[in-house]
């Protein structure tokens, strides 16, 4: 290190440079927007001739790079050796291997940024391109320019090397380069980005021949066996339902009741709040008693539901979440879904951003992005705004269920299932739109890294906590001041022939749907303590707990859904969204009442 | 093999069959121009040989000209009889395919269509190994991906270009024409493995990629 300091652009991955969908374009564009110092490529040490490909691909816009070859030691496991020396002198840049879950190869890495150099193996193309990117040149004429890597962009018709070329050159020579270019596509029988790539891979596949041996294991290691067993019908659906089971035990058994009991129960209940009540005893202050521990008192409700419901059973909901995250197992759950998924207009890879729902909504609606088609992307946002309880929601309810019985758990969680396979066979049916179709790649199944998932999880933790708690607290300072003022009382008297009459809530219940509105797990909790306080029966617990679910999308989700698929698409969403919860909400009540079902 | 040496040895061929190989004979049916030049080639390469009034096929040349013939008069037989084109585009055809048919296909022709014996102008067709042996089963026709089941394995001969981008996924994941890949389960989707990847697809994708059995 010379004390050179580097700004890191991470980009999103890519398979190719002549990508058109959306997130594999980010890698090109931000290379011909910012101009960087240095690329450093990451490649998948068990695929070589991959990365290479890729590595080839880049080395067209002559800017210093350096290969990091990562998953070494899968590579290893599947008896792959490659030589590195020989393939770094082959390539004439460094190449640097490493395992980067272990921390293998990072400082090495590091080291070798000043040694970064222009890869300058020529990969011959097809005859018509490499003529195009000759005449190509001469017309450019601006050495400062990447000109191989931008002719072989508008031969594959990128869009934003168009305009960046329309903005640097002038019409004469912007015409023609683009008759140029079309006119080589007519030479071609293939569309040219696939030629191209089967040019690099060819290239690609020579070099990886000379520095790699592969000498397969004789048995398939275990993680491979269970790999093949998860994706399997027979076997990977009961594999699915013991991976529910053990997500239960962990954050349904150990952090809603364990955890909870101890931290709510007996460290808030039991120790901090008799404390500070007695400590503000003596100062005699009505008004700041009940505001800090009193019905709607920022410690007493507001940071012990926060801190003592939600966190507890959170930390144990994103380090069970981890562990699947991280094994690779979701793209397995794809395939078995992928029949089912395909029912409501989505395909199996619809599996991912809705299982990503019931940890953050919003980073779910942020992953609908690498769905294939408008269609699909609209019909998970709907499914995921509709009613996907996100991790700290359903940690509430997870909280409230333990006080429940176990149809209960069967009524809450069925209507959620129910009713998002119902709406996504809607949606499927009368959105219009094109066929989606399946397509994934199936990563090895690997054991997670314990202290990886351990800091992922307390960064979302800390995450949630310095954007939530805030608003945990303002939600109930809101209550609070509405209270005190006689507010609350007069919207309750409003708004209960409405409830008691539809919905056959009491008064109280308003304050639930206040602070669902702020904050979705806010009133999740607030219904828990009023649950608690007897102010609900079993049966209104369990209608209020999904109306918190269907009712009001968090206010990220809506931004976010804003952001991706534009405001229109997001108002239709969300006034589709609203009279739906309330009638839902009213059959449940009309069910509810002609079964005369109880949850105790 | 270079295409006008194909022609010369196609017309050489025929001429024998029918009779007639003088070299005027030769020269009016040869598609190309029966230059000195191109028969000095061919004498050289050791397909020709040339006294002072007659060229004929060596024993090596004869063979490479059966071959040629073969594809040609196969060809015919498929496109007038399988596919029931014109005889304008019978002729045509038949004139390219005889130089680009690569014998796993030429094979597979011959089988589909039962071991013809002779072309639609009712000359004979020169039998391959396949004939010789009988062969009734495909073992090399081209089939879907779609087709196989679990467990099969298989190489890429050609997909379907219907979608651009979709076809340039697929080859950006090494799934190019050559690859061999394997069938792991066919249920809910299709899923393939070679070399160290695992692609999952639905049916739509797989039917569009055709494959030889292994």
């Amino acid at each position: 290190m010379t004390g050179t300091e580097y700004t890191l652009l991470d980009t999103p991955g890519i398979h190719s440079i002549f990508s058109l969908s959306e997130d594999e374009s980010v890698a090109r564009d931000t290379v011909l927007a910012s101009a960087p110092r240095i690329l450093v490529i990451v490649g998948d040490a068990k695929h070589l001739t991959r990365s290479l490909a890729l590595l080839f691909q880049f080395a067209e816009y002559h800017i210093p790079m350096i290969l990091n070859l990562n998953m070494m030691d899968e590579a290893r496991q599947r008896g792959i050796y490659i030589d590195t020396e020989r393939l770094a002198r082959n390539l004439g840049i460094p190449v640097n291997p490493s395992v980067a879950v272990e921390g293998i190869g990072l400082r090495s890495l590091r080291r070798l940024m000043d040694e970064a150099k222009v890869c300058r193996n020529g990969v011959p193309l097809p005859e018509p391109a490499e003529t195009y990117l000759r005449d190509f040149q001469t017309i450019l004429d601006d050495p400062t320019l990447p000109a191989r890597a931008l002719g072989l962009q508008v031969l594959t018709d990128d869009p934003a090397t168009g305009s960046f070329l329309a903005r640097n050159l002038d019409l004469e020579r912007l015409s023609e380069i683009q008759g140029l270019a079309a006119n080589t596509r007519r030479l071609f029988f293939q569309p040219p980005e696939v030629l191209l790539n089967q040019a690099y891979t060819r290239y690609a596949q020579r070099v990886a021949e000379e520095v790699q041996t592969v000498s397969p294991p004789a048995h398939m290691p275990f993680a491979e066996r269970l790999g093949v067993w998860s994706r399997n019908v027979w076997t990977g659906i009961p594999i699915a339902l013991l991976v529910l089971l053990a997500m239960y035990l962990v954050v349904g058994e150990f952090g809603a009741q364990f955890l909870v009991e101890l931290i709510e129960g007996r460290l808030f209940g039991e120790i901090i709040v008799p404390f500070v009540q007695q400590l503000m005893e003596p100062l005699r202050l009505d008004i700041l008693e009940r505001a800090v521990t009193g019905e709607f008192g920022l410690l007493s409700v507001g940071l012990s539901l926060a801190l003592g419901v939600v966190v507890p059973v959170l930390f144990t909901f994103f380090l069970a979440f981890g562990v699947i995250e991280d094994s690779g197992y979701l793209p397995r759950l794809s395939i078995l879904m992928e029949r089912l998924f395909r029912r409501m207009g989505l395909t199996g890879k619809g599996v991912l951003p809705i299982v990503m729902g019931f940890s953050c909504v919003t980073m779910a609606i942020m992953t609908t992005r690498i769905l294939e088609t408008r269609k699909e992307r609209v019909i998970a946002t709907v499914l995921l705004l509709l009613g996907l309880p996100c991790a700290p929601l359903l940690s509430v309810m997870l909280v409230v269920l333990t006080q429940l019985n176990w149809q209960a758990y069967v009524v809450v969680f069925g209507v959620i299932t129910l009713q998002m396979f119902i709406i996504g066979l809607l949606a499927g049916r009368f959105l219009p739109g094109e066929q989606p179709i399946f397509f994934l790649e199936i990563p090895p199944l690997r054991i997670p890294r314990f202290k990886n998932i351990l800091e992922k999880t307390i960064q979302r933790i800390i995450h949630f906590t310095s954007e939530a708690i805030p608003v945990f607290l303002f939600a109930t300072f809101v209550l609070f001041v509405l209270d005190e003022l006689g507010f609350l009382r007069l919207i309750e008297r409003l708004g209960q022939p409405v409830l008691e009459i539809l919905l056959g809530l009491p008064p109280e219940s308003i304050r639930v749907v206040l602070s669902t509105m702020i904050r979705r797990e806010a009133g999740a909790a607030l219904l828990k303590d009023l649950f608690d306080h007897g102010v609900f029966n079993d049966v209104q617990t369990v209608l209020l707990l999904l109306l918190c679910t269907f009712l009001v999308p968090c206010v990220n989700a809506v931004l976010v859904t804003v952001k991706e698929h534009g405001l229109r698409t997001t108002v239709a969403i969300i006034s589709v969204i609203l009279p739906y919860a309330l009638l839902a909400g009213m059959a449940l009540h009309y069910i509810f009442t002609l079964t005369e079902i109880t949850f105790r | 093999m270079k295409r006008e040496w194909e022609e010369v040895l196609e017309a050489a061929y025929t001429a024998r069959e029918s009779g007639d190989d003088s070299p005027e004979r030769i020269r009016s049916i040869c598609h190309v121009e029966l230059t000195d030049h191109l028969v000095e080639e061919l004498e050289k390469a050791g397909l020709l040989d040339r006294d002072e009034t007659r060229i004929h096929l060596t024993k090596y040349g004869r063979e490479e000209a059966r071959r040629v013939v073969r594809r040609h008069r196969l060809a015919e037989v498929l496109m007038k009889y399988a596919l029931n084109l014109n005889q304008d585009a019978v002729e045509r055809v038949g004139c390219e395919v005889e130089h680009s048919l690569i014998p796993e296909m030429e094979e597979s022709i011959c089988i589909l269509l039962g071991h013809p014996t002779h072309c639609p102008h009712g000359r004979p067709i020169p039998p391959g190994d396949c004939c010789r042996k009988s062969k009734d089963v495909v073992s090399k026709t081209v089939v879907s991906l779609l087709k196989l089941k679990s467990g099969d394995k298989a190489k890429i001969a050609y997909i379907k270009p219907k979608n651009h981008s979709r076809l340039h996924r697929l080859s950006s994941f090494g799934v190019v024409p050559g690859t061999i890949i394997e069938v792991h389960q066919t249920y809910p989707a299709l899923l393939i493995r070679f070399e160290n990847t695992e692609l999952a697809m639905d049916k739509e994708i797989a039917e569009d990629i055709f494959v030889w059995r292994l």
